[in-house]
């Protein structure tokens, strides 16, 4: 089992109210799961997102990742754990403007302390997987919004993480881009990463395995979703509409 | 991440920032140029001073008046010269002067002249070197000749520069309106010195050495010694000599409180005090310098973090820790003031130079107070570095990656 969560609640306290983002969550993913996050904003899933990235902690209840208990870690052992058991990929991308393809997927490695030809191997195979190797040293700007994110796919893999957060990562893409990133992630997925994806677009949930939906900070309903759409069957239907 | 790749981040994000990084290090380049040339400067003066000390021989006594309005019973004269033998029979050498106002005139150019009557052993304390001919000596002085003796800037303003003129006359007509025809018989090498150029106007009268009993025939009431120099061996006894000559003197004229001994060391240490107070100032103004620019640097890097909450905030999800993030700005702030600090010391050694060659000093450098500047420089990015470096690291990093 990847995460265990027991009982995981959330309360944001700014002082005079008390906000409650998470109520009495419980959830499982196993390895080469892949599951989408939905629900309306405020329902508490960014927070999810945030508590399972370890960019924040619970304030009640259990979390363990791949074996590692988080709530009893300190900052810098949680930024360990995001560098080396958590590959982030964000709806704005997130890459760093002055740096090219190549070193921002090179970036995680650099604080994990791996050396300079290591890093170029891992990163040049983790850009291979994604299609990107005839453009690595293109800075992001000079990129579209479709390679940045395949970019960003890469700088999540380069580490073998034990998952991938996704949060909404096709929200600034086109169709075709957004089909082609989930064509990737369904890729990764068949060779055994494990990937949690937030998004609000049922279309985008229904290329995951399982689908679990949050309300008002509660969790409402956790399904298996029957027959996936298969991102490559998208991609040539709508090459085919495009030739007609 | 270790430092060299930090280092080559910071030299990046410098090189993105140029005209900013320019202009933030500039409030230390100013601060740490102005300590490099007032350092280079004042050990410059200080060696030059102590060189002339060391030419005119440190170990020397002046007899004068405390007070310059002093009865014609207390009058230094020739006569006090015996007494003061008598005082002190140790003395190596003793010299006086007289100082009269005259118009030198030479064919149809006349020039204000300051009038130095000196005995013999006068040569023996100033730094004096002769080019051509000689100096005045214990003959002349007994015989009352009419001979002078003239520096090369004299040379210079009357005959042509270089020239060897001993054996020319020249007129000297006195403040009282007599005139008299005087020899040349010596000139005086001037010297390299650092007021060569005011030397040579017209406004600064031109010196002349005469012996001193010439002078005294030539103005009426020239009785008064200006001061009497004497010199020692040892250069412990000065002091307690000094002493010894004043109070034998005031006893000879019945007086009390009328002279004082001013002796080489004393004069030293006090141009060196006066020095060290004008240099101190100076190097409190370079440090209040020092001081705004590193607070240029603190307000940038605030800037800086700011601009890159979203940067930080990216690190921070790939699993940068609170240190990467301090050591990266830390690197930063200390790139930039090490960088100005080079640059302000190689402007300072710079300036220092050319400034010592206008003044006619050798220029000293010193190793010690470069090294001093640049490490204090690193030191002074990582002081100003620090808070902005706490600030980046402590950032949120949800927060940061929400920033637009």
């Amino acid at each position: 089992m990847i995460i265990k969560m027991e009982g995981i609640g959330k309360i944001y306290d700014t002082g005079k109210v008390q906000v409650e983002a998470l109520k009495d969550v419980d959830l499982s993913i196993d390895k080469g799961e892949f599951v989408a996050v939905m629900g309306p904003s405020g329902s508490g899933k960014s927070t999810l997102m945030n508590i399972l990235g370890c960019l924040d902690r619970a304030t009640g209840g259990y979390y363990e990742l791949d074996g590692v208990s988080i709530s009893e870690l300190d900052d810098a052992e949680l930024a360990n754990i995001r560098n080396r058991k958590i590959g982030f990929v964000f709806q704005s991308f997130n890459l760093l403007p002055k740096m090219n393809a190549l070193q921002n997927v090179e970036l995680p490695m650099v604080y994990a302390g791996a050396g300079k030809k290591e890093r170029r191997e891992k990163a040049l195979e983790a850009l291979d997987k994604v299609g990107l190797l005839d453009r690595i040293d293109h800075k992001p700007n000079e990129l579209s919004g479709g390679q940045k994110q395949r970019v960003a796919i890469a700088r999540a893999l380069v580490n073998d993480p034990a998952i991938i957060l996704a949060d909404e990562p096709t929200g600034n893409l086109d169709t075709v881009s957004g089909e082609d990133i989930m064509a990737i992630f369904q890729e990764l997925n068949r060779e055994g990463v494990t990937i949690v994806l937030v998004t609000h677009e049922h279309d985008i949930a229904r290329h995951t395995k399982r689908i679990v939906r949050f309300r008002d900070g509660f969790l409402i309903s956790d399904e298996k979703v029957e027959n996936p759409i298969d991102a490559r069957d998208m991609i040539r239907e709508m090459k085919a509409q495009v030739a007609r | 991440m270790n430092f060299s790749e930090s280092f080559i981040q910071a030299l990046d994000s410098l090189k993105s920032n140029k005209l900013r990084s320019f202009l933030t290090m500039l409030g230390i380049v100013m601060g740490v140029f102005s300590i490099i040339t007032i350092m280079a400067l004042g050990s410059a003066t200080e060696s030059y001073m102590n060189a002339q000390f060391e030419k005119i021989g440190a170990n020397t006594i002046s007899i004068t008046y405390k007070n310059m309005n002093v009865d014609k019973k207390d009058w230094l004269t020739l006569k006090d010269m015996e007494y003061v033998k008598e005082a002190a029979p140790e003395i190596k050498n003793i010299s006086t002067n007289i100082q009269k106002r005259g118009t030198i005139r030479i064919d149809d150019k006349t020039k204000d002249a300051l009038v130095l009557g000196v005995s013999s052993q006068f040569k023996n304390f100033g730094i004096i070197e002769m080019k051509y001919g000689r100096f005045i000596n214990d003959f002349d002085v007994t015989k009352r000749s009419k001979f002078v003796v003239v520096d090369e800037l004299f040379v210079k303003k009357f005959f042509k520069e270089g020239q060897d003129v001993t054996g020319e006359t020249i007129t000297l007509k006195t403040s009282s309106g007599t005139s008299v025809s005087l020899k040349i018989i010596g000139v005086m090498s001037s010297g390299e010195n650092m007021f060569e150029g005011i030397m040579e106007s017209d406004l600064i009268p031109a010196v002349i050495y005469m012996p001193i009993t010439t002078v005294q025939q030539l103005y009426p009431n020239s009785e008064r010694l200006s001061s009497i120099d004497v010199s020692l061996v040892e250069k412990d006894k000065l002091r307690e000599v000094g002493r010894r000559i004043v109070q034998y003197l005031e006893m000879k004229h019945g007086s009390e409180d009328v002279y004082m001994a001013q002796n080489s060391a004393d004069i030293q240490k006090a141009f060196s005090d006066v020095l060290g107070v004008v240099s101190s100032i100076l190097l409190v103004i370079a440090v209040i310098t020092l001081i705004v620019g590193g607070i240029g640097i603190v307000n940038i890097l605030l800037v800086s973090v700011t601009e890159r909450i979203r940067e930080i905030g990216i690190r921070k999800a790939l699993g940068a820790q609170k240190k990467d993030i301090v050591l990266q700005f830390l690197t930063e702030s200390m790139l930039m003031t090490g960088i100005a600090g080079l640059v302000g010391i190689l402007l300072g050694v710079v300036a220092g130079g050319i400034i010592s060659a206008l003044i006619k000093i050798p220029p000293v450098v010193d190793l010690k107070v470069i090294i001093m500047a640049f490490l204090g420089s690193v030191a002074l990015g990582i002081i100003f570095g620090v808070y902005p470096a706490k600030r980046a690291a402590d950032l949120d990093p949800i927060e940061s990656l929400r920033y637009e």
